[in-house]
């Protein structure tokens, strides 16, 4: 699958930035912002992206009730979803792929090889789908 | 000598002027729980203190094991840390005084410190003498600083994690091609990064275990598919090092208990360790083998050594020996309390100018 538009909801400003960065850099995709998982569930529905990366811990709304809203949207529960996660919640994030997350992904991420590992996610779904 | 000339000690002692023992009575206002077992962990004496708090007459105490003890106390899960500990002694008993604090969730204390050592008293047959003593305060203090570390941790991970990305961005290219000057200080501000994170993950692995938040995920596998997963992860390192790593695992090995992610968090620590040791050109040799009911790993180098002096301090929170290489302090005490946790024991053994051994052993799984 080709990508060409990445959400991502992060509500750490920084992070936000670098994740950007690498992913418009090394992706060469076009990167859609959301503070916190209210925010993601409104622009996945006005603008569909191709992929959804949702940190775990946000305000509001984090990330695996996002994911289970968006499961729940007929109109939005193809859209592949990949956790971002500190290391300390990897355990919790193996409970959140049972709300039908394709996978995760462990800060510190490293910015160089995150768009790649993102489309290594897909291509496996991809495969075990077909 | 008459009997008006005596202190009042020596009156109070003479059982024919005082029928108070008066030992035994300070024994029995001790604000201790005591008890003493013979070298089977019998009972044989338990003061008055132990005997109020546990709710129950001496002679149902006196010739039980102490397991078996307490075991027969109800408590609905609150004394199973406490049971896990003394199950400890029971199978490795202590060979000098050994204390612990142990959480107890009972309503008004919440904390004991547990005290265990041989017992050589003249006169007497050998035991051992266990003391359990209220730690509230102790252990409440403890959990704050374990909460705090926790908080802070997870605070500092943060602008961590968009420090190294920013600088593997720029190290990628992401500016452009950078002069050698400013590759070179990025790389030792990526280095210093990536060790500030490794600090903060022990920190909070450490908190973790010391508050009992440590949880595990356990499942049924084989600890020579986690040796060659953590040699898989030290591949790159063993070679710069050029130190090769043996795995020498005995077949047909009884499966265990273990979180997977854990286990090969202690294997990888304790093969990491080894090849910052061991000198080039030799080989640290991992043995998986069944001793009894548990598998044993042991990892050994044919390095320096460590001096016996310290060999009794590695597994301490921040001792790195002299000499020792770049780390966080952190690593064998994290691995030996996540064996412990998997109610296992690690240990080490160490020949000054013929290298170390560590060992470890967490118990087989039962049936089938």
């Amino acid at each position: 699958m080709a990508i060409r538009k990445v959400l991502l909801a992060e509500d750490e400003e920084d992070i936000r930035k670098v994740a950007q960065i690498s992913l418009q850099f090394r992706g060469g995709w076009e990167v859609a912002l959301a503070n916190n998982g209210e925010e993601c569930l409104a622009k996945a529905a006005s603008d569909p992206p191709d992929v959804i990366l949702l940190d775990c811990m946000m305000p509001k709304l984090d990330g695996y009730e996002t994911c289970r809203r968006l499961k729940l949207d007929p109109s939005l529960r193809h859209i592949p979803v990949i956790f971002l996660t500190a290391k300390a919640q990897e355990t919790e994030v193996k409970k959140g792929l049972s709300l039908g997350a394709v996978g995760y992904l462990i800060k510190p991420f490293n910015p160089m090889s995150l768009a790649a590992e993102i489309s290594q996610i897909l291509e496996r779904q991809a495969e075990g789908n077909a | 000598m008459t009997t008006s000339a005596r202190s009042p000690v020596e009156t109070f002692r003479n059982p024919e002027t005082h029928p108070l023992n008066y030992a035994e009575m300070v024994l029995d206002y001790s604000p201790s729980g005591i008890v003493v077992t013979d070298l089977e962990w019998r009972i044989r004496y338990a003061n008055r203190t132990l005997l109020r708090a546990v709710g129950c007459p001496e002679e149902n105490l006196l010739g039980e094991h102490l397991l078996v003890a307490v075991s027969k106390i109800p408590h609905q899960g609150a004394l199973d840390d406490l049971m896990h500990y003394l199950a400890r002694w029971t199978s490795t008993p202590p060979d000098k005084l050994d204390s612990r604090i142990v959480p107890v969730k009972l309503s008004e204390r919440k904390f004991v410190r547990v005290r265990a050592m041989p017992f050589h008293a003249p006169g007497a047959p050998a035991g051992y003498y266990l003391t359990f003593t209220d730690a509230t305060k102790e252990g409440d203090v403890d959990e704050m600083k374990s909460d705090f570390i926790s908080v802070a941790s997870h605070e500092m991970r943060t602008p961590m994690t968009s420090i190294k990305g920013s600088i593997e961005l720029l190290l990628g290219g992401y500016a452009g091609e950078l002069p050698a000057e400013s590759t070179e200080l990025l790389g030792i501000c990526l280095t210093a990064v990536d060790r500030l994170i490794r600090l903060i993950n022990d920190l909070l692995d450490i908190s973790k275990i010391e508050s009992g938040k440590m949880e595990l995920h356990l499942a049924r596998l084989n600890v020579t598919d986690c040796v060659h997963k953590s040699m898989r992860s030290l591949r790159s390192l063993a070679e710069v090092n050029k130190v090769t790593i043996r795995a020498e695992p005995e077949e047909r090995l009884p499966e265990v208990m273990a979180d997977r992610d854990r286990l090969e968090q202690v294997i990888t620590n304790l093969l990491s360790n080894a090849l910052k040791y061991s000198p080039s050109e030799k080989d640290v040799r991992v043995r998986v083998a069944a001793v009894d009911n548990s598998v044993r790993v042991s990892v050994s180098d044919e390095g320096p050594g460590i001096p016996p002096d310290q060999l009794g301090k590695v597994f301490d929170r921040f001792q790195q020996l002299a000499g020792a290489k770049k780390g966080t302090g952190l690593g064998l005490t994290i691995a030996r309390a996540l064996v412990e946790q998997h109610r296992g024991r690690m240990w080490v053994e160490s020949e000054l100018g013929h290298g170390t051994s560590f060992y470890f052993e967490i118990p087989a799984a039962g049936g089938e």
